[in-house]
């Protein structure tokens, strides 16, 4: 069943509830969210080899309303993968690169002083580039904290206070930040308040030798894809997406999780309750792309690693001992009961 | 979703559960049953120290009982796994999360359970439940969830099997065993404990003898009398016969201690059955004296050093005392007819016959067999007294005609007690044999030279020959009596010989001098192959024996052992052998002048 034929009978539904009942309207709905998740990935893997991870989890973040922190060397398709979906989703898109001499007005925006027809001089808010669906700040590690700090409280508040005056952010907003590891001369670490703000970060590995190949068998830049779906459209996805119910012991399990991280004496600091919030989000988006009507535990264990992975503040026995986040985050999951 | 299809849900679940219960119990079993039977082997190993057994039993009796413990622990260790395991059951959620996981889903059936047991019916969480209800259509816990093999792999058999045997070997140790395999039984020693048996068997063939006839005197006697006297010979003999098999059989199991111990208890009983027949002897004598018509025998109740004729003296004594009431009777009759002078000698014999009630009062605090005896003597002797004091006499002589009856019936008691102290004292022989027998395998097993062997032997010798001598005369009660007790000061002698290092036969029979000693205890030609002056044939009378045989050998003997170091060994039987009563008072001064001679520091001391 193609999206517009779902859309059909849902509109038929909707205006016919009484004869089909919610149960209709509701599996249709489920239905269209997965067809619009589904186009999604589907047009992503048209431009992106490879990456099936990371392509699947930014559609999932981006179903669950949150903003995704990307990292990965140079040249792996990072900004590619952002333009891609900006495309596809077919709202407004903006690009900030990150420098140390960037400006939190340089982000989100700055009044001007304006000659107005009557030849009076006025001030005029010029919104900054965070005013769009889909953003992509490249090289977020670049930019100083108190730039950083701009970004992320538009992210976190959905909002942009410019003097004195709150400015709501488009809807649907969707952030993907990108780090580069490398470079450690000039870069200041993102802090670890802000980095709770996103809601999954995604690490882009080394493409394997087939995708690596095929990649290099394209001899021009790929056309952009068509847009799949709607600004307005998105919004209800998410509506829908976030009425996906849970069990008492899913919820349970996911409190667990997020308790279980802070157990390792290895870690300065454990998950924060908003990472539960976060790691409940994303399980939904799983159930639904798996076409279930409610979370399992599983589909909290699918997303463990990319939600919690940058909220941990490991310790310094940790990097000493070369441990990562994610080592934790597999102890934290091994040590949570189901019930 | 109707409610029939919400309890078809919950009736899934809880066939899983119960299911998965049934899994756990056996998984449990799988994998921690071979610390069940490591378990249960330390039981049945550990037998000995909860469960020991007694000497006398069997030596397959251990062996039984470890198995018995080890599969007994075994069963109750696998049963608590099992409980324990099924008690580690999966919660009903879990449950429903095993059905999804069996079913390849991810939580369709434990969120739609979950919800329906939350409560929870929203558009959604209905979807679910009824997603969950299509997925356990057909769903089959039996099918799903299969039962875990309990059929263990070869090596943990082998190692099962193992431990049993181990555990069963370990827990057989029985307390002769050790023994046995340190000092295994000597071929004396089974040959003795051969004799032994025999004579008891012998005794209770006696006592299967008696019954009969006490069946038949039954038969004749109704008033159970007869029962009565027959049933406490028949226990004693019964006790004695299970003494002394109990002794055999503890010495053929090589359990020596045991063996010692029952022996001491056969000759304590013995002891006591032979003072019942002396007590019972001299009453019959006295109470003939006291009637006067004849002059008791000579001895009087005081056991003599020779104990030879003491039954006839006995058995005489008992008809007398029947004799002296038939001639009191005839003698009351004679007079009845010439009345006129039966004032003073009326007197004379109301005076007899209180005297000998009394006597007679005297052993009713025998056994019961003698007190019922003794109360039908006394009430007929009192009713003689009473018939004679109010001028009866005919009735008098009737009733002293029935205590003549009553006496006789008490003698025939009496001889056949004496006759089942003769089976017991030929039965005492066979045990004192053994006793010897043992005290040398003993000694050999803790390293005393064959010198000490053989004096020992020897020594025991002279206490078996007395015994013999008690069991074969004619006075059997009294003379055990004796014998017993000088078979303790024999054992004094017996170290006293063995720090003199006097040689003898280990086996304990009598020596093969080349004289023969001239006692009567041994075989003829045998003798002790002694030095000096008791290589001089001595015609002494029991009793004596030991004691000149002693003071002989002490002559030019060279002591083999300090003998400060070996008096502490005998120096208690000695002063229990001198302050027994039983020794002939004749002796005691004897013995006594004998072992203060000996004592360290003595006047002869080494040269007694």
């Amino acid at each position: 069943m193609g999206l517009a034929a779902v859309e059909t009978k849902v509109e038929q539904c909707t205006e016919r509830t009484e004869e089909s009942g919610p149960h209709k309207v509701v599996e249709l709905a489920l239905e269209r969210a997965r067809i619009v998740a589904r186009k999604l990935e589907e047009g992503i893997h048209r431009v992106i080899f490879g990456q099936d991870d990371v392509v699947h989890h930014s559609v999932v973040a981006l179903l669950a309303g949150g903003h995704v922190l990307l990292e990965g060397a140079p040249g792996l398709g990072k900004t590619q993968l952002v333009r891609t979906l900006s495309s596809l989703v077919g709202g407004s898109f903006s690009r900030i690169q990150f420098t140390p001499d960037l400006m939190p007005s340089d982000v989100v925006g700055t009044s001007l002083v304006v000659t107005t027809s009557s030849g009076n001089k006025d001030m005029k808010y010029r919104p900054g580039p965070i005013f769009a669906n889909l953003v992509l700040a490249d090289e977020i590690n670049r930019a100083t904290p108190k730039t950083q700090s701009a970004l992320l409280e538009a992210m976190a508040e959905r909002t942009v206070s410019v003097e004195g005056k709150p400015r709501p952010v488009p809807k649907p907003f969707f952030v993907l930040a990108t780090e580069n590891p490398i470079e450690m001369e000039g870069v200041f670490t993102l802090p670890e308040a802000q980095l709770d703000r996103f809601l999954m970060k995604l690490v882009l590995t080394m493409p394997k030798l087939a995708t690596l190949a095929a990649i290099g068998a394209r001899a021009e830049e790929p056309e952009m894809p068509a847009a799949v779906t709607t600004p307005e459209e998105l919004l209800d996805v998410q509506a829908t997406v976030r009425s996906i119910p849970a069990a008492r012991h899913v919820e349970l399990y996911a409190a667990r999780l997020v308790l279980a991280t802070h157990e390792p004496d290895e870690v300065r600091y454990g998950a924060s309750p908003r990472a539960a919030q976060s790691l409940m989000a994303c399980a939904r988006v799983q159930a639904l792309l798996d076409g279930r009507a409610a979370v399992a535990v599983q589909d909290i264990q699918d997303v463990a690693h990319v939600v919690l992975r940058h909220r941990l503040v490991l310790g310094f026995e940790a990097e000493a001992r070369g441990l990562d986040a994610d080592h934790f985050i597999d102890l934290a999951l091994a040590a949570s009961p189901v019930e | 979703m109707s409610q029939q299809r919400q309890r078809d849900l919950r009736v899934v679940v809880a066939a899983a559960r119960a299911r998965l219960a049934r899994v756990a119990g056996r998984e449990s079993l799988r994998r921690r049953g071979i610390w069940v039977v490591v378990a249960a082997a330390v039981v049945g190993a550990a037998r000995p120290l909860y469960w020991p057994l007694n000497g006398d039993a069997p030596l397959w009796s251990g062996a039984a009982v470890a198995l018995g413990f080890f599969v007994v622990s075994a069963m109750v260790g696998f049963a608590v796994l099992v409980l324990l395991g099924r008690r580690a059951r999966p919660s009903e959620l879990l449950s429903a999360r095993a059905i999804d996981q069996a079913l390849s889903l991810r939580e369709v059936v434990a969120s739609g359970f979950a919800f329906e047991r939350d409560g929870r019916h929203g558009v959604l969480e209905s979807m679910a439940l009824d997603a969950a209800h299509v997925a356990v259509e057909g769903f089959r816990p039996t099918k799903h969830f299969a039962l875990p093999r309990l059929r263990p792999r070869p090596r943990a058999l082998a190692l099962g099997l193992g431990l049993a045997v181990v555990a069963t070997m370990i827990g057989s140790y029985h307390p002769a065993l050790a023994a046995i395999l340190a000092s295994p039984p000597t071929s004396d020693e089974l040959n003795a404990a051969a004799s032994l048996e025999a004579f008891a068997r012998e005794l209770e063939r006696g006592r299967g003898a008696e019954a009969r006839d006490e069946r038949e005197a039954r038969d004749r006697d109704r008033d159970g009398r007869s029962e009565a006297k027959g049933s406490s010979r028949s226990k004693v003999r019964s006790d004695l016969a299970r003494k002394a098999r109990s002794a055999a059989n503890a010495a053929r199991r090589g359990d020596r201690a045991g063996a010692m111990r029952d022996l001491e208890d056969l000759r304590s009983a013995t002891r006591d059955a032979a003072r019942e027949a002396a007590a019972l002897r001299a009453a019959l004598r006295q109470i003939a004296s006291a009637l006067q018509v004849r002059p008791p025998s000579a001895g009087g109740a005081e056991p003599s050093g020779d104990p030879s004729g003491r039954g006839e003296r006995s058995s005489e004594a008992a008809r007398d005392a029947a004799d002296a009431m038939r001639e009191l009777a005839r003698q009351l009759r004679e007079r009845e007819d010439s009345e006129g002078d039966a004032a003073s000698p009326a007197q004379r014999e109301l005076r007899q016959l209180a005297e000998a009630v009394a006597r007679t009062r005297s052993l009713e605090s025998g056994g019961g067999e003698q007190r019922e005896l003794a109360q039908r003597l006394a009430e007929a002797l009192s009713r003689a007294g009473e018939a004679l004091g109010a001028g009866d006499r005919e009735g008098a002589a009737r009733a002293l005609e029935e205590a003549a009856r009553r006496a006789a019936e008490l003698e025939a008691a009496r001889a056949e007690a004496q006759r089942q102290l003769e089976a017991v004292a030929r039965m005492l022989q066979a045990a004192g044999a053994l006793g010897r027998s043992m005290q040398m395998a003993m000694a050999g097993a803790q390293g005393i030279d064959p010198g000490d062997e053989m004096s020992m032997g020897m020594a025991m010798m002279g206490m078996d020959g007395e015994g013999e001598r008690a069991g074969a005369g004619a006075g059997a009660g009294e003379g055990a009596g004796k014998g017993m007790d000088r078979g303790a000061l024999a054992r004094a002698l017996a170290a006293r010989l063995a720090a003199m290092g006097m040689g003898g036969d280990p086996t304990g029979r009598p020596g093969t001098g080349p004289e023969g000693h001239a006692n009567n205890w041994g075989r003829p030609g045998a003798g002790i192959p002694t030095t000096g002056a008791v290589r001089d044939r001595v015609e002494v009378s029991e009793g004596d024996q030991a004691v000149l045989a002693i003071q002989g050998m002490g002559q030019n003997a060279e002591p083999t052992k300090e003998y400060r170091n070996v008096f502490p060994s005998y120096a208690a039987q000695a002063e229990e052998a001198i302050g027994d009563e039983v020794v002939p008072a004749a002796q005691r001064q004897v013995v006594r002048r004998y072992f203060e001679a000996i004592r360290p520091g003595g006047a002869v001391q080494g040269n007694p």
